[in-house]
């Protein structure tokens, strides 16, 4: 059986990310929460950060490829966005969703080991490739992390009403808000890259429709949020729609039949 | 408890009155209904026309007339009727979210259906209507039912009635909020803008662009010359002839292909008989200096070449050679045994062929075929070059002589991700193949899309309306505002604060 190399390092990381988590139950005293939460999470983040380096450089290209290397900057974001958050807004509340997204992305490059492949084909080859892609994990990142604190809080609404202008909402509101431009400037450029490669800047493939759809999912949300007096509950039901869609066409999409004839084969593995 | 019988208490005075569905001010049913409807009526047309015709494409000039009528007409009323209770409903949250909703399903039945080509679908339209049906191929019934869903267009949904209509309908909400907000010149208008008329252009380039946008391939072998690109269909028959206006010549062709893996092979379960296949111990990218270890043996590369050729005396070493068509590489290999002792040898593989093979159905598809050359370090390991599939490109690039009428002949080196341009065409580097004599030809893609300039300042805008909405985001929306505050929270970097005249859905709350 073909080793994985991230074996040791996705386990270490995890066991800090899983430390971190308890830092952020809040009964814990201050002093001890910082200990326990924020160094094991940048002690984690610190070593996945030189496990994409050092794919980088055994590689010779961007670690971007697949499904497994895409998820793996995906969860090197998160925890950014999780501290910035927590630092400019003075809020905890997503902290906890934030990292078991962030931990739950590494689990299939964990389980499922997909052989280093240091061919890049030449429709790679371009300085679109690096950006298009982290700017895309940058926001998806985000709205994964809204759409578990959104999945959790619904669940949470069941029991206790929401209001309007908590802390939850305003952190799904930021992480939708940060996604939503990101989304967007990662689509044109891609559509751009796409003129300059093939020669058209958008053919609906089943892959850049998924994208699409992804980006309009925000687009509801967005005038939703901002245009009328949306309801905490359908706040984060948006929220989490948009996760779904996300996960669909980050991976859902790659088994089905449509896809097969897709130009992004590439990042199917 | 109110039963018929008793009179019906009046409203209490300052009570809000209950709107009658299609009672002004609109706002959510009407948009679905109205919509909904619409969508309807698109599908059932797209069902009467569907065997007609393979899929919808609006002719020149109304690819223009039609989108440009369209948002000027709705531009102008959005600033002439801006306080109107309909024009306030057209370019509303409303309208705009159901039709963004519309375009989304129908998105995702674009992925879930399988989506096909024009001439595939014009084909079995064709053989389906003749008075042969039965000649369409099983190949043929099996990749696209013929019933059903083709009758509603849904295997070429892009190109169908009810996709147009859809993107219509928000092109009109965009053109009638763009129309309402264009005189305000309060700061925060400026990324709304931008939004909002990057969408308008990149939609209205997209319809323009789709009737007059060409593309054909322009096949040229080292030395050879066109003034054509040729549209091919399924069957790699001609069905277009384009002229460049312009002469292209290949000078060169050169493929840059990545290394095979040299590959160590246990054949101990092959001679005692426990399975077929030989394990891979292990492999390494045949590249100089690389060294990898297995079963106690060392092999250490000294030499690579692409593509070689044999030595003429024995004992002499291979030799490089040209690539001509496939490589056929070569690796020489220092192999140090666990006694210390070591050897030099060469490994190759042989050339890669391509050959045509018989199908169940009774066709030819074309594979490829490359032999392992295996050598031997003992009695139970081989070393043998091997490609995964087939050689696999690092990089293809054509160097090419462009002359146009009156101008002065230009070089260019058309590569992957850098086009070059004849005229009004963008020359792109599509790919390569190989032709029956062994003979690497380029496949350039030519294109031409007058609608493009159109595009591409809608793509700016967006991503600097992006951006823009990045940094200017409000700190709360107006379902945070409490209906108990004196005055709303002002956001500390406003894009859009609420106005008089802008449309607060108050009365629209999920």
């Amino acid at each position: 059986m073909t080793p994985n190399p991230f074996h040791t390092t996705g386990i270490i990381i995890l066991l800090l990310w899983g430390l971190a988590i308890i830092g952020y139950i809040p009964a814990i005293s201050r002093y001890t929460r910082f200990m326990l939460s924020v160094i094991p999470l940048l002690i984690g983040w610190s070593l996945l950060t030189l496990n994409l380096i050092d794919q980088w450089q055994t590689l010779g290209h961007p670690p971007m490829r697949t499904v497994n290397q895409t998820m793996m900057w995906a969860s090197f974001f998160l925890p950014l966005i999780m501290l910035g958050i927590q630092l400019f807004r003075k809020t905890r509340i997503h902290a906890i969703p934030s990292i078991v997204v962030a931990a739950g992305l590494l689990m299939r490059p964990l389980l499922k080991v997909e052989v280093a492949d240091r061919m890049l084909m030449p429709a790679l080859q371009s300085p679109w490739f690096a950006p298009h892609v982290l700017i895309y994990m940058l926001s998806y990142g985000a709205i994964a992390a809204a759409a578990l604190l959104a999945l959790t809080y619904l669940i949470f609404s069941l029991f206790r009403k929401l209001q309007a202008d908590s802390d939850i909402i305003d952190v799904t509101r930021i992480l939708m808000r940060i996604a939503y431009p990101l989304l967007t400037i990662g689509m044109l450029m891609g559509a751009y890259w796409a003129k300059l490669c093939w020669g058209h800047y958008w053919g609906w493939d089943s892959k850049e429709t998924a994208a699409f759809i992804s980006w309009t999912s925000l687009l509801i949300y967005t005038h939703l949020d901002y245009r009328t007096k949306l309801s905490p509950r359908w706040n984060l039901g948006l929220a989490l729609l948009a996760g779904m869609m996300i996960l669909f066409t980050w991976v859902l999409i790659n088994y089905l039949p449509s896809a097969q004839g897709s130009e992004h084969v590439y990042a199917m593995q | 408890m109110v039963t018929t019988d008793q009179p019906v208490a009046p409203p209490a005075p300052g009570a809000p009155q209950k709107r009658e569905i299609w009672q002004m001010p609109w706002g959510w049913p009407e948009a679905v209904l109205i919509q909904g409807g619409v969508l309807y009526v698109t599908f059932l047309l797209q069902y009467l026309l569907n065997r007609k015709t393979p899929g919808l494409i609006v002719p020149f000039p109304l690819n223009w007339i039609l989108p440009g009528a369209i948002v000027l007409i709705a531009i102008t009323l959005g600033m002439v009727g801006r306080r109107h209770a309909f024009m306030r409903w057209l370019s509303g949250v409303p309208f705009a979210v159901t039709s963004i909703v519309i375009y989304t399903l129908l998105g995702l039945v674009g992925i879930l259906i399988v989506q096909y080509s024009s001439d595939q679908i014009a084909l079995a339209l064709k053989l389906y209507h003749s008075a042969h049906p039965e000649m369409i191929s099983e190949l043929m019934r099996q990749k696209l039912p013929l019933d059903g869903l083709l009758d509603f267009g849904l295997h070429k949904l892009f190109s169908s009635i009810p996709f147009l209509v859809a993107t219509l309908m928000i092109m009109l909400n965009l053109s009638a909020v763009v129309g309402r907000r264009l005189l305000t010149t309060r700061p925060g208008n400026f990324g709304f803008m931008l939004n909002h008329v990057g969408l308008l252009l990149v939609m209205v380039g997209m319809i323009a662009g789709s009737a007059q946008r060409i593309s054909g391939n322009v096949y040229l072998l080292p030395n050879q010359s066109d003034m054509h690109a040729y549209k091919l269909n399924d069957d790699n028959k001609v069905v277009a002839t384009y002229p460049l206006g312009g002469t292209v010549h290949l000078d060169n062709f050169m493929v840059d292909f990545y290394p095979p893996n040299l590959t160590m092979i246990d054949i101990t379960g092959m001679m005692t008989g426990h399975g077929h296949q030989a394990p891979i111990i292990d492999s390494e990218w045949a590249e100089k200096g690389r060294v990898f270890e297995a079963d106690g043996l060392t092999c250490r590369i000294l030499e690579y070449y692409p593509s070689a050729q044999p030595p003429t005396n024995d004992g002499a070493d291979w030799q490089p050679a040209p690539v001509i068509g496939t490589p056929a590489p070569a690796v020489k290999v220092e192999v140090t045994k666990p006694e210390g002792m070591r050897t030099t040898l060469w490994v190759t593989t042989s050339k890669p062929e391509l050959t045509y093979q018989q199908t169940p159905q009774g066709g030819y598809e074309r594979v490829w075929i490359s032999r392992i050359v295996p050598a031997q370090l003992d009695a139970t390991h081989f070393l043998a070059l091997v490609y995964r599939e087939m050689p696999q490109p690092k990089a293809f690039h054509a160097s090419l002589t462009l002359t146009e009428p009156g101008k002065t002949p230009v070089t260019r080196m058309l590569e992957v991700n850098k086009p070059a341009r004849i005229g009004d065409w963008w020359l792109y580097q599509s790919g390569y193949d190989i032709d029956r004599s062994g003979e690497l030809f380029t496949i350039i893609e030519a294109s031409k899309d007058p609608a493009l300039p159109v595009v591409y300042t809608g793509l700016i805008c967006m991503v600097l309306g992006a951006l823009v909405a990045f940094w200017f985001t409000p700190r709360r929306s107006i379902a945070a505002v409490t209906p108990a505050a004196e005055t709303p929270e002002e956001p500390t970097q406003p894009v859009e604060p609420a106005a008089a005249s802008d449309v607060v859905e108050e009365d629209n709350a999920l």
